[in-house]
């Protein structure tokens, strides 16, 4: 009995490692080469040999030709990213608005919302890359923001509906009875009675919105092709292109661009997961 | 205030449904007319190996990849589920999404690295253990492999807190009377978790492959398609004739050719949804 019972937490403890391995040996690999010097990035070893920060004051000071204008590229990202956010989880809360039960439309256009929204929320995105890239060619957004930032919202913006109108559904409608009969018209019980109550998924939406742009690649790739308006992601898909490449300080990119979305999700988790969870549960 | 109230909610779905009139069912039917604009290069299309040779590379992609996903995923969140008071429980929930918040394009750098033939952490690892090194980048099947790693590292965690969801939701009572029972583990999942997460599974998994096909990041990003182009499926294909070779048509064409099985799966998908 005893035996059993140890012999099961050890077989935990090894499955616990496994997929803590699993998870981070890219990861680690991925900090362990940011602190090697430029000698040590060509020879494999599970530790730097030398530690050093070298090559992330390298990015920092933009001293290298690949990561010239890293603060620029930096900062259209997050341009990027918060338009995106504003635009996603203003069309989703308004659409989450009108597919829940607290919008009294007909019955008809309410479901098309819901059938709209599950529709583009199943596509595949990348499917759409080349078909919207064509309409941004067409009416010459190619290389502005509103290019990436318009079709990511678009894109975005069905998850967030859906999101929204369970929440919109799960707050009692006896609490917007008291400021109907008050004479409060719709709009002003979605703007000071609803909207206020539903601030944990407007939370949760922002960040999920953010985060899809902020990580999103194809989207900037295919739409972006001055070098000013390039976001950091499109950079660093090229460092992949070069032979003899200063591997430190690629890491080192790529881990400066995983904080920001990191440091959300841990802030936010239990924000995003129950937002999530709701969605799936409810199937 | 009737006419408010009704007002008000039509105003709050035109966003929606314009933005899906004008990013997603236009550019979709645009697509449809340029390429049918020019016939000969849809015929060229369907009479060159390298097209079918990306099908192949995408139906391998999709036949393994979704499979070794949800099968992980199920026993992670197995084991998130069953010891979620437990010390080891705590730290895997904590740390299992993080595969799904690190940026793609940092996570890709990541694994191309570690994956390099003479320098890569992988084959460092593999030397050490007194094992042959392998060419992950450099021929076909590690290639592929290749892939469908990154894209299994990059997708469980969402698949997982999915499933975990669902799972959370069937009552313990059941597990704990069929325990008395005699029921063994194997035989507790089949009758009990299986029958009742059994639509969020077939919707979960339709969605995956659905989202799969259009998988783009793991072969542009983890093997640039190599060796030699040999791992472009039907996403990176079109992508690079748009990208590389500014052939518009052609690339719309090759996008707009999988657009009935896209379809296909999201009506079975629709079905079990709605039902």
């Amino acid at each position: 009995m005893l035996l059993n019972k140890f012999l099961e937490k050890f077989l935990l403890l090894i499955a616990t490692c496994v997929i803590i391995l699993w998870t981070f040996l890219p990861v680690y690999n991925m900090i362990v080469t940011s602190f090697k010097t430029w000698e040590d990035v060509w020879v494999a070893s599970y530790l730097p040999r030398r530690f050093t920060i070298e090559p992330y004051i390298t990015v920092v000071t933009q001293s290298y030709f690949r990561v010239e204008k890293f603060w620029l590229w930096l900062w259209n990202s997050f341009r990027i990213a918060v338009e995106v956010m504003i635009l996603g989880v203003f069309i989703g809360l308004l659409a989450g608005y009108a597919m829940s039960k607290k919008s009294r439309i007909y019955g008809k256009v309410k479901s098309l919302v819901a059938n709209v929204s599950l529709l583009s929320y199943i596509f595949p995105v990348s499917l759409l890359s080349i078909p919207i890239f064509v309409l941004m060619y067409t009416y010459k957004l190619l290389n502005t923001d509103w290019a990436v930032s318009l079709s990511l919202a678009a894109l975005v913006s069905p998850f967030n509906a859906w999101m929204a109108a369970e929440y919109f559904d799960s707050i009692p409608k006896e609490v917007e009875e008291a400021a109907e009969v008050d004479g409060a018209t719709a709009f002003q019980r979605f703007w000071l009675i609803l909207l206020p109550l539903t601030t944990p998924a407007i939370i949760a939406l922002s960040v999920y919105s953010f985060l899809y742009s902020w990580n999103n690649y194809l989207y900037p790739l295919l739409m972006l092709s001055d070098e000013d308006h390039f976001v950091l992601p499109i950079v660093m898909g090229f460092f992949l292109s070069t032979d003899d490449s200063p591997w430190n300080i690629f890491m080192a990119t790529g881990i400066l661009y995983s904080i920001p979305p990191l440091a959300l999700y841990y802030i936010f988790r239990q924000y995003m997961v129950s937002g999530l969870f709701k969605g799936a549960v409810k199937i | 205030m009737r006419r408010a109230i009704i007002n008000f909610g039509l105003i709050a779905s035109l966003p929606i449904i314009f933005s899906f009139f004008l990013f997603v069912l236009y550019p979709i039917i645009n697509s449809m007319i340029l390429s049918v604009s020019e016939p000969e290069v849809l015929s060229e299309l369907f009479s060159s190996p390298k097209y079918w040779e990306a099908f192949r590379n995408l139906l391998i992609f999709l036949y393994v990849a979704v499979p070794i996903k949800f099968l992980m995923a199920l026993l992670i969140s197995g084991f998130l589920i069953t010891y979620k008071n437990s010390i080891f429980g705590k730290i895997i929930g904590a740390i299992y999404l993080l595969p799904w918040a690190i940026p793609t394009v940092a996570s890709a750098l990541a694994f191309r690295w570690s994956l390099d033939y003479d320098f890569g952490l992988f084959n460092k690892m593999l030397t050490d253990l007194g094992l042959p090194r392998i060419p992950f980048l450099l021929s076909y099947w590690p290639a592929m492999f290749s892939i469908i790693i990154f894209h299994v590292w990059k997708w469980t965690p969402m698949w997982t807190l999915l499933i975990y969801a669902g799972r959370q939701s069937i009552p313990e009572e059941l597990y704990e009377s069929a325990q008395i029972d005699g029921a063994s583990i194997y035989q507790r999942f089949l009758h009990i978790t299986m029958p009742l997460i059994k639509k969020l599974f077939l919707i979960c998994l339709l969605l995956s492959l659905i989202w799969s096909t259009g998988e783009f990041e793991a072969i542009w990003l983890v093997t640039m398609a190599g060796p030699a182009g040999a791992t472009h499926t039907i996403t990176t294909l079109g992508f690079q004739q748009v990208f590389q070779y500014a052939n518009l048509i052609k690339g719309a064409s090759i996008y707009i050719s999988v657009l009935p099985l896209v379809c296909v799966m999201m009506l079975i998908l629709l079905v079990i949804f709605r039902r």
